[in-house]
């Protein structure tokens, strides 16, 4: 098969920058109240359980204080968002053809439909709070793969749901996670079942359009015992002067002897607060393998956990921050070892750049019983000039002394010395920077899909040209 | 709280031993060009408790040689702060920490590098036995003034009950690109290979763990100015636990 990368050779900020026209926000409320609450679930003709799960998780926002600690979240005016648009009269289609011109102009833009023909065993498209696509080949339906939008998965499976949804990640657990219990919307629904290897990624891409917008899809992967599969989500969203939120919530189920990789490339614009929370439980000798860029949006709180609550289950976190002028990419890993002999690597690099500030805060919890428990975290940064900042926080807490645990971490700038020798020969300043920035981000880039590791170096080179000369 | 300055070249010890210390609070100026020397012992008896503040500001090319060793108490906090204040001066910390029963040691040690060409070392290294606990906050900041700073802290424990707990938390906070820096930290237990080696050459597993740990010390407090008062309260804790297991 051959693979044209065209789409991703076009990309270029302002693809991601421009906006379609919204007019279908302004009659949208902005600021949250129980009557918004009330109004989404009733749009989306919700069982009568998640409507109670919804007004819970409010109270409990309400209750909840902002987090204290990590980067200033104080201009961020949670009054001022719209929490739920749909981008006029929209339905979630398995045809290509059904979704409106204007929105599938922007996903043929970003390469979405292209990249599914070539190598996806299903592909989805979130804009603004609303599934506008999703399609799983048939090979995999019959297979008794289910790859829904979270909203149709409410409506087809209400027992599965119910089973599942926020058991990994409650409201509860930080005052974002009760926001996006309360509010969610769309995302995606992925069942593998027993024994089943689904050998090709699946996809979805997430795109808020309109200013002030707050995005909060959820997604809730199931894979059971044996299963294997991949996920691989890109976001996007074009610049506004207005913060924007992203507050989705990822919650992934790798049961017995299962194997899951999730993949994702963030690329919000300059203006979205990023505040993800994504967190695995795996049972006995499962793998849960967890890939990340993040590259844009102002301010990024994302640190994806995996509960190695099995006997012999396994982490891999994997992750690149790039963090440009006023940016915060404040990002990192959590691994909790319940089990005996569960094993998890983390390897994080960052790249600071024109006052960016990166920071990796990382928890590694071994607790009491887990056995012969192996962890190593190893993370390096990369400062591109003198006003960036680089933050490495790694907290252990052991608990037991059957273990094997290393942590090391790296600051450090382009050496004068590699720069002269690929300038010697013939290549210029900036070139030579960003050659050396993806050869330190290499190792990352190359577990991703090929597609996504070439649009990967591509966003990186465009965030090294987006203010000229580096050093 | 105390507070001493050392003048301007000139070289100067102190040993602060927590047993018979009233201070808690000190702060330490060293001047331009001295070298000083600082050891700080705990040493209460196992009902006590302690908590210490020191901090150590250091003017150009002042150098520090500072070890901290944790043996005695029942429960102990320190909180370390060296601020290399003005270029070149630099820092050799070491700290030493060996917990048995159930003691819990509490250290804080923060570097500021807000000066050009200023380097530090920071070693920690922790036994902890029984139902032991401690937590090392090992921070360095490098400001934006700290060009060419050079900083690097390692800290290693070894965990040899499963009754005794470690929080490791080395923080690197870096905002300057020209500078070195990097930790590591690891946390263990004594390792079977270790012990089988020392077993398949007649030595049993109590005296080789024993050995292993006295290694796995030694190595901060051999230089120490106060190795004479250091070494035979190591080597007697060390004792008690090959006796017990």
């Amino acid at each position: 098969m051959t693979v044209t990368l065209d789409y991703i050779k076009n990309l270029n900020r302002t693809t991601l920058d421009d906006a379609n026209s919204s007019e279908y926000v302004n009659h949208a409320k902005k600021g949250l109240s129980r009557e918004v609450i009330v109004a989404i679930s009733k749009d989306k003709n919700e069982p009568e359980w998640m409507l109670e799960h919804r007004l819970n998780s409010y109270d409990v926002f309400m209750s909840k204080a902002m987090p204290n600690w990590g980067p200033d979240l104080s201009l961020l005016d949670l009054e001022n968002i719209i929490y739920y648009a749909r981008p006029g009269e929209v339905v979630s289609s398995t045809k290509w053809e059904d979704v409106p011109a204007e929105i599938k102009n922007t996903f043929e833009r970003l390469g979405i439909p292209e990249a599914e023909r070539k190598y996806l065993a299903g592909a989805g498209a979130q804009y603004e709070s609303q599934n506008v696509y999703h399609r799983l080949k048939e090979e995999y339906g019959k297979m008794g793969v289910i790859f829904e939008d979270m909203d149709a998965a409410l409506q087809k499976y209400p027992d599965l749901v119910k089973q599942y949804f926020m058991k990994c990640v409650t409201m509860h657990d930080h005052k974002f996670a009760a926001l996006h219990g309360a509010v969610w919307s769309g995302g995606t629904f992925i069942f593998i079942p027993e024994g089943v290897n689904v050998d090709k990624p699946l996809q979805a891409y997430f795109r808020m359009n309109a200013a002030s917008m707050g995005q909060f899809e959820h997604t809730l992967i199931i894979i059971e015992k044996g299963g294997q599969g991949s996920y691989i989500e890109g976001c996007s969203a074009p610049k506004y002067e207005n913060p924007s939120i992203h507050a989705g919530l990822v919650e992934v189920f790798v049961k017995d002897g299962a194997r899951f990789r999730y993949s994702s490339v963030e690329n919000w614009s300059r203006n979205t607060y990023n505040l993800n929370t994504k967190r695995a439980i795996v049972e006995k000798d499962g793998t849960i393998e967890w890939i990340g860029g993040n590259l844009g949006s102002g301010c990024t709180m994302l640190y994806p956990c995996s509960i190695l609550k099995g006997d012999g289950a396994r982490a891999e976190h994997l992750g690149i921050a790039f963090a440009n002028k006023d940016q915060i990419q404040d990002t990192g890993a959590k691994v909790i070892h319940v089990g005996a002999r569960t094993t998890s690597t983390v390897v994080m690099k960052s790249i600071s750049k024109a006052g960016g500030v990166s920071v990796y805060r990382g928890l590694l919890k071994i607790l009491k019983g887990a056995k012969g428990a192996k962890a190593q975290v190893k993370c390096d940064a990369l400062l591109l000039d003198d006003i960036s900042v680089s933050d490495t926080i790694p907290d252990m807490q052991i608990a037991e002394n059957d273990v094997s645990i290393g942590h090391e971490a790296k600051v450090g700038r382009i050496s004068e010395e590699q720069l002269f020798y690929l300038m010697s020969r013939g290549i210029t300043e900036d070139e030579a920077m960003a050659m050396i920035v993806n050869g330190f981000i290499e190792p990352i880039v190359k577990a991703m899909p090929l597609e996504y590791a070439v649009e990967m170096n591509r966003l990186i080179e465009m965030e090294m040209e987006s203010l000229g000369a580096v050093g | 709280m105390k507070t001493k300055l050392i003048a301007a070249n000139t070289e100067e010890q102190l040993i602060i031993r927590t047993a018979e210390e009233t201070e808690s609070c000190f702060e330490i100026t060293v001047g331009e060009n001295s070298q000083f020397s600082l050891t700080y012992f705990e040493n209460r008896n196992e009902n006590e408790f302690s908590e210490v503040t020191i901090t150590i500001t250091l003017k150009k090319n002042a150098h520090l040689d500072i070890m901290t060793a944790f043996a005695g108490s029942r429960k102990s906090k320190l909180k370390l702060k060296v601020i290399h204040e003005e270029s070149g001066s630099s820092s050799d910390q070491k700290t030493l920490f060996f917990g048995d029963k159930s003691q819990n040691f509490d250290i804080e040690s923060t570097t500021i590098l807000d000066a050009p060409d200023t380097t530090a070392k920071i070693i920690a290294k922790g036994v902890l036995n029984n139902t032991a606990t401690a937590s090392f906050d090992g921070s360095i900041h490098i400001t934006h003034n700290g060009k060419n700073a050079n900083a690097h802290l390692n800290e290693h424990t070894l965990l040899l009950s499963s009754g005794a707990k470690i929080n490791a938390v080395p923080a690197l906070k870096i905002a300057n690109n020209q500078v070195q820096a990097s930790h590591s930290a690891s946390v263990t237990r004594v390792d079977d290979e270790h012990l089988f080696y020392c077993g398949a050459r007649g030595i049993d597993e109590s005296s080789a763990t024993k050995m292993i740990v006295e290694g796995f010390l030694r190595e901060l407090y051999q230089g120490s100015n106060y190795i004479e008062k250091i070494e035979p309260i190591i080597l007697s804790k060390i004792d008690q636990i090959t006796n017990k297991n």
